[in-house]
């Protein structure tokens, strides 16, 4: 039997730092599963992989630093929302700049895609051309499993305008493939 | 149009849309976000707050002006206290003064002057000066005395004042100009 010499007791300070190992592992694993994810709804705004990446850095800093995501309901509306406004803060810096795509055909205009067969980086095209306010909304509609009510919750409009607004921008596109598949394209 | 044209192009365009945002991150985005997440939250946490040193930083710059303006108030008002004199010239060539920086000592209060009781007689009468006692000491004394110079003092003020003609010589002009 083993006698013990002293009583246990309660050290605060092992405590502490038991409490912070674990917050660590929990936004460890927040950032393990997320990241992609909150990827892909920078890149959608954005086009641009590094920017994406740093966009995705700065969402978590700010969500470590806020110090409550354990506290969130929905995290994935809570991330969306936050790298939505990040990303959007970028793109409204590089304003002058173009949105560049990266894509094989890089530099090739809608015309010249459709005439290659590469129908996707032709209509990508065409999406990146889009005013914001109607290509914004159909790009998250593209990040996975992004329900037009998250959609309106990262954005700050109602729901009914997201849906109004991606029905728009589908109408567009579709006048505009039709177009190009006949081989009247102008770019304008 | 062929009439299965739109089916091709809502198809076209669906595919499209599903790759839009497909791109892919670059391998160990999860690493690169923790790394920068902890580096960031380190230098935070040890970064000597920017106020802890702005704000003694400002006091000390505000206490300085305070004292600076008032300082300078002061200087003014002495200066314009010490030219309402107009000196002699001769005191002027007899002596030569450096100019020296009076500095009043602050008065941390002011002190409100007492009420005074109304008086029925106005303007109040002041008490007579050193001047005046000496001359009713000498009226007391000498009565005729003081008459006389009275008298002497009046007369003189009275007299009208003659002012003797200026006479001129003209020019004499030899022509030769």
């Amino acid at each position: 039997m083993i006698e013990l010499t002293q009583p246990i007791a309660f050290q605060p300070e092992l405590a502490a730092r038991e409490e912070a190992a674990a917050r660590e592992a929990g936004f460890a694993a927040l950032v393990e599963r997320q990241s992609r994810f909150v990827f892909r709804v920078a890149y959608s705004i954005l086009r641009h992989t590094h920017d994406a990446e740093d966009a995705v850095q700065e969402t978590f800093l700010r969500l470590y630093r806020a110090g409550a995501w354990e506290a969130v309901e929905n995290e994935r509306a809570y991330l969306a929302r936050t790298a939505w406004r990040i990303a959007v803060d970028k793109l409204r810096n590089r304003r002058d700049e173009p949105l560049h795509p990266e894509w094989p055909s890089d530099g090739e205009s809608p015309e010249g895609a459709a005439l290659t067969a590469d129908w996707n980086a032709a209509i990508h095209r065409l999406m990146d051309a889009l005013p914001e306010e109607l290509r914004q909304p159909l790009a998250l509609s593209t990040v996975e499993e992004l329900s037009s009510q998250e959609i309106a919750q990262a954005m700050g409009i109602p729901q009914g305008t997201v849906r109004t607004r991606i029905m728009r921008a589908r109408q567009i596109l579709r006048q505009k493939v039709a177009r190009l598949r006949e081989g009247r394209y102008e770019k304008r | 149009m062929r009439s299965d044209e739109p089916e091709t192009i809502n198809r076209l365009l669906e595919d499209a849309l599903s790759t839009y945002s497909s791109q892919e991150p670059r391998p160990g985005l999860e690493q690169r976000v923790l790394y920068r997440v902890h580096s960031a939250g380190a230098t935070r946490r040890f970064a000597f707050p920017v106020w802890a040193f702005a704000v003694p930083v400002a006091a000390c710059l505000l206490l300085t002006a305070i004292v600076w303006i008032h300082r300078g108030s002061q200087l003014q008002r002495s200066t314009i206290a010490r030219t309402v004199g107009f000196p002699t010239p001769g005191a002027l060539r007899g002596r030569t003064e450096t100019p020296r920086i009076m500095v009043r000592p602050h008065k941390s209060k002011r002190t409100k002057a007492p009420v005074l009781p109304r008086l029925p007689e106005f303007p109040a009468p002041s008490p007579i000066t050193a001047e005046e006692r000496t001359l009713l000491t000498f009226v007391a004394r000498a009565p005729d005395e003081a008459r006389q110079a009275f008298m002497e003092m009046q007369q003189r003020s009275t007299e009208s004042i003659r002012i003797e003609e200026i006479k001129i010589q003209p020019l004499q002009s030899d022509g030769l100009q």
